[in-house]
C-alpha cells in the first residue's frame, strides 16, 4: 500500500511543481506585452511583409486580448492597470494612424514608451506579488 | 528663466528619471515645433513620458518626485506655448 502511494506522491508533487502560480501568470501575460511592444517597436519600420497599418492594427488586437484576460484573473488590479495602460496607448496609435497617416518618429517615441513604461511596472509587480 | 532654460536645467543634472523626462520633453517639443506633430499629439507623447517617470519613480526611485513636479509643469507651459 505505501508503495502504491509513492507514485500518487510524486504525481501530485510534480504537477504543483509543473503548474504555474498565479503570479507567474500574471508576470507572463505582463512579459508578452512587454515583448509585443518591443518586437512591433523594433520590426515596426523594417519588415517588408506587413504595412505599418497591419502592425498597429496586430498591437491593438493583441493588447485588447490582454486586457480582456486580465479582467478575468483574481487579485489582478495591478495588471489590468498595465494592461489598460498599453492597451490605451495602442488605441491612440491606432487612432493617430487612422487620421494622420504613418509617421515614423511618432511610431518609434510611441512604443518606445509603451515598452518602457511596461517595462518599469514589471518589477514593481513582482515586488507586490512576493 | 525661459521654458527652454529650466528644460536644460533638467538635462544638466544628475537625476537619471528627471533627466530623461526633461530629454523626452525637449524632443518632442522639438519635433512639434519641427511640424511633425500637433498640440494635441505632442501632449499625448509628453503625458507617456510623465507615466513612464511615474512608473519608474514606482519602482522606488521616490526622491525624484520634487522634480518631476516641477517637469511636469514645464511640459505644460511647452505645450500651453504652442496651441
Amino acid at each position: 500500500m505505501k508503495l502504491l502511494l509513492v507514485p500518487v506522491f510524486l504525481f501530485f508533487t510534480g504537477c504543483s511543481i509543473l503548474a504555474p502560480t498565479y503570479d507567474n501568470n500574471e508576470y507572463i501575460i505582463l512579459v508578452d506585452i512587454s515583448v509585443t511592444v518591443q518586437n512591433i517597436n523594433s520590426q515596426c519600420l523594417k519588415s517588408d511583409r506587413l504595412s505599418l497599418s497591419q502592425k498597429i492594427n496586430g498591437l491593438v488586437s493583441e493588447t485588447q486580448r490582454f486586457e480582456l484576460y486580465t479582467r478575468h484573473l483574481a487579485n489582478s488590479d495591478d495588471i489590468h492597470n498595465v494592461a489598460s495602460i498599453v492597451n490605451k496607448d495602442a488605441m491612440q496609435m491606432s487612432k493617430f494612424y487612422a487620421t494622420k497617416g504613418h509617421n515614423e518618429k511618432y511610431c518609434l517615441r510611441k512604443t518606445d514608451m509603451m515598452g518602457k513604461k511596461v517595462n518599469a511596472l514589471l518589477p514593481v509587480l513582482a515586488t507586490k506579488r512576493r | 528663466m525661459n521654458i527652454n532654460d529650466e528644460i536644460q536645467e533638467f538635462l544638466d543634472g544628475n537625476d537619471t528619471v528627471a533627466k530623461e523626462l526633461a530629454d523626452a520633453v525637449y524632443e518632442i517639443n522639438k519635433e512639434m515645433e519641427a511640424g511633425d506633430y500637433d498640440a494635441e499629439v505632442a501632449q499625448e507623447l509628453i503625458n507617456d513620458a510623465v507615466e513612464v517617470a511615474e512608473a519608474r519613480m514606482e519602482a522606488g526611485d521616490l526622491d525624484t518626485k520634487v522634480k518631476i513636479d516641477k517637469i511636469v509643469r514645464v511640459a505644460i507651459a511647452v505645450l500651453s506655448k504652442l496651441k
